[in-house]
């Protein structure tokens, strides 16, 4: 199964890289999904999503455009081809 | 009439008369509400409520067009009304000079513009206007970024779900370093949007999904969401 990851705004900035595709063979959670994508990018970016096992304030997981925080949170299962998407929303105005 | 000759045309007679019947409310008179309040009177919106409590200080001076250096420590609702009725006197403008919160009594509007600086009063806002049946536009902005959606009450799902912030933490943590160009370009999509919802141009219309841009890499991504 192809995975495509999109990064947005600061995660971009601060990872260097707009996004990658990961190819998996059997469902992981989103959080081996995380770790996989870290291994690939050879740059740890769980400490920018993750803070004390639960997602960060200020990050949102989007699993073809469903929130995970209305799923499974970082258990959420992925099963089959999809898009995810990481968005760290902006603020102010 | 003559102030609309650019744009009158290009939108359609049809169109037009629908703006210039809407009636829309700016929640914020700040950097993204200074700049859709203007270009709102510009493009005759008929009548226009905005919402605003705080003072002018010199670091909003860099983004918040509606305010000069002689301004300061005036407040911004008292200086944007006088500025909009310059700019446009044929259209009604009602100040509210108020923070927005859980008792306030939101005006029948046909549109509501999020141009707040927090997601706790965004989330407010929201619970004021979803029940009710009142689509938003919202945009939210920092250092090179912003995002905009247009929630639509029977088509979206609200804010507060669409885009989910524990608010107090996240608020605690907005970086308030803002690229002025940012604010303008968020500002002018807001306003393009709302004109775009107001005529029923919904098959251009952003809702369903999140613009994500990124001025410093020239980036304008779209994330579809459900």
């Amino acid at each position: 199964m192809k995975i495509q990851v999109k990064l947005y705004s600061t995660l971009r900035l601060n990872l260097g890289v707009a996004g990658l595709e990961i190819e998996i063979d059997k469902p992981v959670t989103i959080l081996k999904l995380l770790k996989l994508a870290s291994q690939q990018l050879n740059s740890d970016i769980i400490p920018e999503l993750i803070e004390d096992g639960k997602i960060m304030v200020g990050t949102i997981l989007l699993i073809n455009g469903k929130n995970i925080l209305h799923a499974e949170k970082l258990e959420t299962m992925i099963n089959e081809e999809c898009e995810v998407s990481v968005f760290p929303p902006s603020g102010g105005g | 009439m003559e102030i609309y000759a650019r744009h009158m045309n290009l939108l359609g007679e049809e169109n037009f008369a629908k703006i210039h019947k809407a009636s829309v409310m700016v929640a914020g008179a700040g950097g993204l509400g200074s700049s859709v309040l203007n270009l709102l009177a510009r493009l005759g919106i008929g009548t226009i409520y905005f919402y605003e409590f705080a003072e002018i200080d010199p670091p909003d001076l860099n983004r918040q067009i509606l305010y000069n250096s002689e301004d300061i420590g005036n407040t911004k609702c008292d200086i944007a009304i006088a500025g909009l009725r310059k700019i446009n006197p044929n259209i009604n403008i009602i100040a509210h000079c108020e923070k927005i919160n859980k008792k306030t009594k939101i005006p029948k509007v046909d549109l509501v513009f999020d141009c707040l600086d927090n997601f706790t009063s965004r989330y407010i806002l929201d619970d004021l206007i979803f029940p009710k049946g009142i689509p938003m536009v919202h945009a939210g902005v920092s250092t090179y970024f912003g995002q905009l959606t247009v929630i639509i009450p029977g088509k979206t799902e609200c804010l507060r779900k669409i885009i989910s912030v524990d608010a107090t933490k996240f608020d605690e943590k907005i970086n308030k370093e803002i690229f002025p160009p940012v604010v303008t370009t968020m500002a002018s999509l807001q306003v393009s949007e709302g004109v775009k919802y107001l005529t029923g141009d919904f098959s251009n219309l952003l809702f369903g999904k999140i613009l994500v841009i990124d001025l410093l890499s020239n980036s304008f991504d779209t994330i579809n969401i459900k």
